[in-house]
């Protein structure tokens, strides 16, 4: 049985850890240029901004745009948050925004872990954690000093640094280069909120949670690598998870088709108490192919990491950026034009305008010879295995075909919304299923803490067995995508390439 | 070649300056204090539903009162209307938003010293770094600082000039850089308005203790939330929503600043400052990453003043202009002027002659 693809994948990190660079390094690439960008973003599908939404219960009864005073924005730091991220991803930094650890909760989360050690309260309790390791490679934090360098990203939007160990210990931030203008919205780009054809996003039916909110729990491999199996005392298998797969991208998808596919799809009709498990509210989008306008200004970058800038702006061929709210149903695909570069030299002259079609010329030739380590070249910051996959998850077409949904929670999904009767019976014949699959693998399973160790492929192979594919198929991230509708030979098509 | 310590022979001449700015995207200036946020419809766990009490005072239950960062504020002693009561003083206090000059004038030193001054020459004036065990040739960056000081042709002198130093990196051996500057800023003006908040209303059950009563309401503000997005779940980062209060775009500011013994090079600066501040290079207060701080000089005036028997006071009077100094009547003048005649050839002229009385 196929099912759609998730409508999200990861960049996975670098095991050689992060490229930084001390400060005095990154300011050794070229002249220091500051200047103005002129920006033009096309909507490619529509952009939703969340400003208002009023609710009815447990249901939001619409969102609005994101208003500032009498006028509609979307916010810089949505902007400056979908570059950065993009930068952090395509240039091996530092992962900026962790939540630090998660707590075992009832109900939620079977076992605690932690991701940034050095957040992680030392009041908290730690027994309650799954293990003293992260489920990140520290080296992808922000570190209290910049004394082992700082990423590019930093250098370019800024560095907080993290908690210093020693309270009296004094660490200096660096103050990012780059400033990023809130762009302006007019109301008539914004599509009406009520009318036949009005954008709409599901949620979950009268309940606290968002559809598809993220839940990286560590008793999955879902979000997390598989690490090992334990069976607790009741005899109940757990697939035990440790290690972020990656930075989460979402894929571009027509929202209409995918919206489409849940209204209609049975999966996600009723819930196991026989009520709709889905309402849908409107959202106000910037429409289709509308664009809105602002600026960026750059202060004393050196000319290669601008170019980085520049290239992040334009990624080149088919990769396109996501914004706002719903890129899990296909809103927000966007694309950043240059549209104007204006270079402020030293001194009192006036500034000059830079020739777009020699920057992007320039690029595309630094990155034709991407392996060959010229140090004039932009590609020596990129980092060529997560570019291609960030070109895979963010590959643009005009006229998409596959549709990306997210697992349903009932049958053929993650299987948590049962009945009672088929609850009881689903848990027999998974115990089972299990059993067999990992006889099957020789693999041993005591009782207790901790399990034994799994390696990667043979928790892959575990989650790939069909029988156990068909009774837990989101046991594996990976295994699920791999067993989707998504092209195979999409993958090998997506590869970067910037002309 | 010469240090620039300002009026060796005394003050000859001054520019005020007065424009108006219009913010063109909202304004945040810190207070280190924060104010409180509740949202009225608490109970429900996912939504936007905007609907906040407010309370002037740090939170109290942080279940239910979330911190919003304030606008930097100041107390101002007004006459109390119950000062009739018993037990009531005459005056009480009074908390305004208000805008330091010196954020203003921080902001147009910086710029200014990015602008002009060489990419090595930057640091000249900064101060090492405090690393244990590194030895640092002192006497040689003092060397090296008071050469290009000393140098008319090099952009620090200048700016030094106008904004002052105090540098003493190598105290008892050499000589330190001390000096105020010729730029004087004066207090930002806002608008004598009251407003009524539009993102939230004082909460009520605050009147036991007034602090909403005395909380300043003389800007218009608005609140802006932020919650960053965790990386790997592209969900909000846990801890990271913080919310603070902008002064909003479209308000009016007056700021008024002098400069003593103005030359040549500090009016190319203020004309460098005008072009950039509206161009949105040079923007004021924080968050300016975030494009906040932009603004747009609206109205410009500028009045110079000269003792009347310099050549600055001769090409004052020539230009033909109300007097504006009478009660100085035959020691100084003034006149009020645009930009384009303060920077006319005649006027940077005369600027460059030294000004001593004839």
């Amino acid at each position: 049985m196929s099912h759609n693809p998730n409508p999200f994948d990861f960049v996975p990190f670098d095991e050689n850890g992060p490229q930084l660079k001390s400060l005095e390094e990154w300011m050794s690439y070229g002249p220091l240029r500051t200047g103005r960008i002129a920006v033009e973003m096309k909507v490619l599908t529509p952009v939703h901004i969340v400003g208002e939404q009023p609710m009815s219960g447990n249901n939001i009864q619409e969102s609005r745009f994101f208003k500032r005073g009498d006028k509609h924005y979307i916010s810089a730091s949505s902007i400056r948050g979908a570059l950065r991220a993009f930068i952090e991803a395509a240039c091996n930094g530092w992962v900026l925004q962790l939540t630090p650890y998660y707590q075992k909760e009832k109900k939620k989360q079977t076992y605690g872990f932690k991701v940034v050690d050095s957040e992680t309260p030392k009041n908290a309790k730690i027994s309650k954690f799954l293990s003293s390791s992260c489920s990140i490679d520290q080296r992808f934090c922000v570190p209290p000093s910049a004394e082992q360098g700082i990423d590019l990203a930093s250098f370019l939007f800024g560095y907080i640094p993290g908690k210093p160990v020693d309270k009296n210990q004094f660490n200096p931030a660096w103050k990012g280069r780059i400033i990023i203008d809130d762009a302006e919205v007019s109301s008539s780009q914004l599509s009406p909120l009520y009318d036949a054809n009005h954008y709409k996003v599901p949620d979950l039916n009268n309940q606290d949670a968002f559809m598809g909110g993220p839940h990286p729990s560590a008793s999955s491999w879902w979000y997390q690598f598989p690490k090992e199996i334990r069976r607790d005392q009741y005899g109940v298998y757990k697939f035990i998870g440790l290690g972020f797969r990656g930075r989460k991208f979402y894929f571009h998808q027509d929202p209409v088709n995918c919206i489409k596919y849940y209204n209609e799809s049975s999966d996600w009709n009723k819930n196991s108490d026989g009520k709709d498990k889905l309402y849908f509210f409107p959202i106000e989008c910037i429409d289709q192919n509308e664009s809105v306008s602002f600026d960026i200004f750059f202060d004393s970058i050196p000319e290669q990491l601008l170019y980085i800038l520049f290239f992040a702006l334009e990624p080149g061929k088919k990769i396109r950026h996501k914004l706002g709210y719903g890129k899990a149903y296909g809103y927000g695909s966007i694309e950043f034009s240059m549209r104007e570069v204006v270079y402020q030299d030293k001194g009192f002259v006036e500034p000059e305008a830079a020739d777009l079609n020699a920057i992007r010329m320039s690029i595309g030739k630094q990155l034709s010879l991407f392996d060959s380590k010229d140090t004039g070249s932009i590609a020596q910051f990129l980092h060529r295995a997560s570019l291609d996959v960030l070109s895979f998850i963010l590959w643009y077409e005009s006229s998409f075909k596959a549709i990306f949904s997210y697992p349903c929670a009932g049958e053929g999904g993650f299987n948590v919304d049962l009945d009672k009767q088929k609850r009881k019976e689903y848990n027999g014949i998974l115990k089972t299923v299990i059993e067999n699959t990992l006889r099957l693998n020789g693999v041993k399973v005591s009782n207790g803490n901790p399990g034994d160790s799994i390696s990667l492929d043979k928790g892959e192979k575990i989650s790939s067995n069909p029988f156990l594919f068909r009774y837990k198929p989101t046991l594996h991230f990976e295994v699920y995508q791999a067993n989707s509708t998504l092209d195979k030979k999409i993958k090998a098509k997506r590869k970067f390439s910037y002309l | 070649m010469s240090i620039p310590i300002p009026f060796p022979q005394g003050v000859t001449s001054l520019l005020k300056c007065t424009w108006t700015l219009e913010l063109k995207t909202p304004l945040v200036i810190r207070a280190s204090t924060s104010a409180s946020i509740r949202n009225k419809s608490r109970v429900q766990k996912k939504g936007r539903d905007k609907q906040y009490d407010f309370r002037w005072e740090e939170p109290i239950d942080e279940k239910e009162w979330a911190a919003v960062r304030d606008f930097n504020y100041e107390f101002q002693a007004i006459e109390n209307e119950d000062n009739g009561r018993k037990d009531e003083f005459k005056l009480k206090l009074q908390a305004r938003y208000s805008i330091p000059g010196s954020s203003i004038r921080g902001a147009l030193r910086q710029w200014t010293i990015r602008t002009l001054v060489k990419d090595d020459e930057m640091r000249l004036f900064s101060l090492p770094k405090l690393v244990t065990g590194e030895s640092i040739e002192k006497a040689e960056r003092m060397t090296k600082a008071r050469k290009a000081v000393e140098d008319p042709e090099n952009r620090w002198h200048d700016i030094l000039s106008l904004f002052g130093i105090a540098y003493d990196l190598n105290p008892g051996v050499n000589d330190p850089f001390i000096w105020g500057g010729r730029l004087e800023m004066g207090t930002v003006a806002l608008p004598k308005q009251e407003y009524m908040p539009e993102d939230y209303r004082y909460d009520k059950s605050d009147e036991g203790k007034k602090v909403n009563v005395i909380a300043p309401k003389n800007i218009k503000q608005n609140l802006k939330t932020r919650s960053p997005l965790d990386r790997v779940t592209m969900a909000a980062r846990s801890g990271g929503l913080h919310s603070g209060l902008e002064m909003s775009e479209g308000q009016m500011l007056n700021i008024e600043f002098r400069i003593l013994n103005p030359k040549p090079n500090d009016l190319k600066i203020i004309k460098l400052w005008k072009r950039d501040i509206d161009a949105g290079f040079i923007r004021f207060g924080g968050l300016t990453s975030q494009g906040r701080g932009k603004v747009k000089i609206e109205r410009d005036s500028y009045s110079l003043f000269a003792v009347c028997k310099t050549p600055l006071g001769k090409a004052i009077g020539e230009l033909g202009k109300e007097e504006i100094a009478e009660e100085f009547a035959g020691i100084w003048t003034g006149a009020e002027l645009d930009f384009a005649t303060v920077f006319s050839k005649n006027i940077m002229d005369t600027l460059n002659v030294v000004h001593l009385p004839s």
